[in-house]
């Protein structure tokens, strides 16, 4: 009986290591988690001052906060007259507790956190003495409570996050491909 | 014969590009293929970010409406049409089916594809916009566009300069190592 043909492939282990290291690298990257932080905390904070989607508050429903507001917006406390709305929430009066969203990085686990800064400015009375203030995760807990959530991913948010990250191996995996190829190794 | 087939309709979206006239045999690698959506993707982007549509003309501007609106305010956008507000409709482009032959290109959640179809036809059917807007061709690639991705894609073959296996990997190694 004749002997069959064997083929062997080696050297795939190597291949595979490397292209994992490459994925590995791509995603540990600092400028990378930084764009990935920067964009995730800057579309809660603009989802949530344009009242896009899942980020959409529940309209007040008392006329004296809306009053209240109107206040002190007109005490000088507003933080962009275009986007501090007295009727409507949008969590903007001040623009402190969304400008507090901010990230950290680890490039060891490559991962990004989001956390508000807690310290923030005392607003200003119509008398023009500064009010008694919390910390702005205080703040975010008193409106969790009042089913006012702003600080999460949504869907469309996660959504997009993990495109970027598609994006960014893709690119990773584009530049390992042409120096394959500038190398005659095809 | 051109290089793409383009489908627009309310639950599609998409362009399929011929593979194989732009890259032979090259596209039966599926890395190949992986580059090659990677290439066409950025040039898009690239055209798209600079106000311009498929065919190299700016863009449809924004409506008074739009432009006043607190979401426009909200992600401080500027006048140039580059179709990102949030910028899930241009994440949402993916491949949708691809093979030696062909590729296709489109929109993978449905009120993205929907949102791309308006713009594309100039609000077709919407109850109010119809016939007000002027379409704003911001997805697809012209045949120049995609020829000139195809051109990356010629080996350059030098023999005296072929490395081993190890050599490979050592230069790999070091550029991932540099990151």
């Amino acid at each position: 009986m004749a002997k069959k043909a064997v083929v062997k492939i080696s050297g795939v282990k190597s291949v595979r290591d490397n292209l994992l290291k490459v994925i590995n690298n791509a995603i540990k990257d600092k400028s990378f988690l930084d764009d990935v932080g920067v964009l995730a905390s800057e579309q809660v904070k603009n989802r949530t001052r344009g009242r896009l989607e899942e980020y959409k508050q529940p309209e007040f429903k008392k006329e004296a906060t809306v009053k209240r507001r109107k206040a002190l917006i007109a005490a000088g406390n507003g933080f962009d007259t275009r986007l501090a709305r007295p009727k409507q929430s949008n969590l903007t009066l001040s623009g402190q507790l969304l400008d507090a969203i901010t990230y950290r990085i680890n490039q060891a686990q490559s991962t990004v956190t989001l956390f508000l800064k807690s310290e923030r400015r005392a607003l200003i009375g119509v008398k023009g003495k500064p009010l008694e203030t919390k910390s702005n995760n205080q703040i975010k807990s008193d409106l969790d409570k009042l089913g006012r959530k702003f600080f999460f991913i949504s869907q469309k948010l996660k959504s997009q996050l993990e495109s970027k990250i598609v994006q960014k191996i893709r690119t990773k995996l584009s530049t390992y491909n042409k120096i394959r190829r500038k190398l005659s190794l095809k | 014969m051109a290089l793409t087939k383009t489908e627009t309709s309310k639950s599609e979206v998409s362009v399929e590009i011929d593979l194989d006239s732009l890259l032979g045999s090259a596209a039966k690698s599926r890395e190949v293929r992986e580059v090659f959506y990677q290439l066409a993707f950025d040039k898009m982007m690239k055209r798209i970010n600079s106000g311009r549509d498929v065919n190299g003309k700016p863009m449809e501007e924004y409506s008074s409406s739009y432009k006043d609106s607190l979401a426009f305010k909200a992600f401080g956008k500027s006048s140039t049409v580059d179709m990102q507000l949030t910028g899930d409709m241009i994440n949402s482009i993916s491949i949708e089916k691809q093979n030696e032959k062909l590729m296709k290109i489109g929109f993978k959640d449905e009120t993205e594809t929907l949102k791309a179809y308006a713009h594309m036809t100039g609000f077709k059917g919407h109850p109010t916009l119809d016939g007000k807007v002027k379409p704003r061709l911001f997805f697809g690639w012209s045949d120049k566009e995609l020829k000139e991705i195809a051109k990356e894609f010629k080996p350059v073959i030098n023999k005296a300069n072929t490395v081993s296996d190890e050599k490979l990997i050592a230069l790999l190694d070091k550029l991932v190592g540099s990151g």
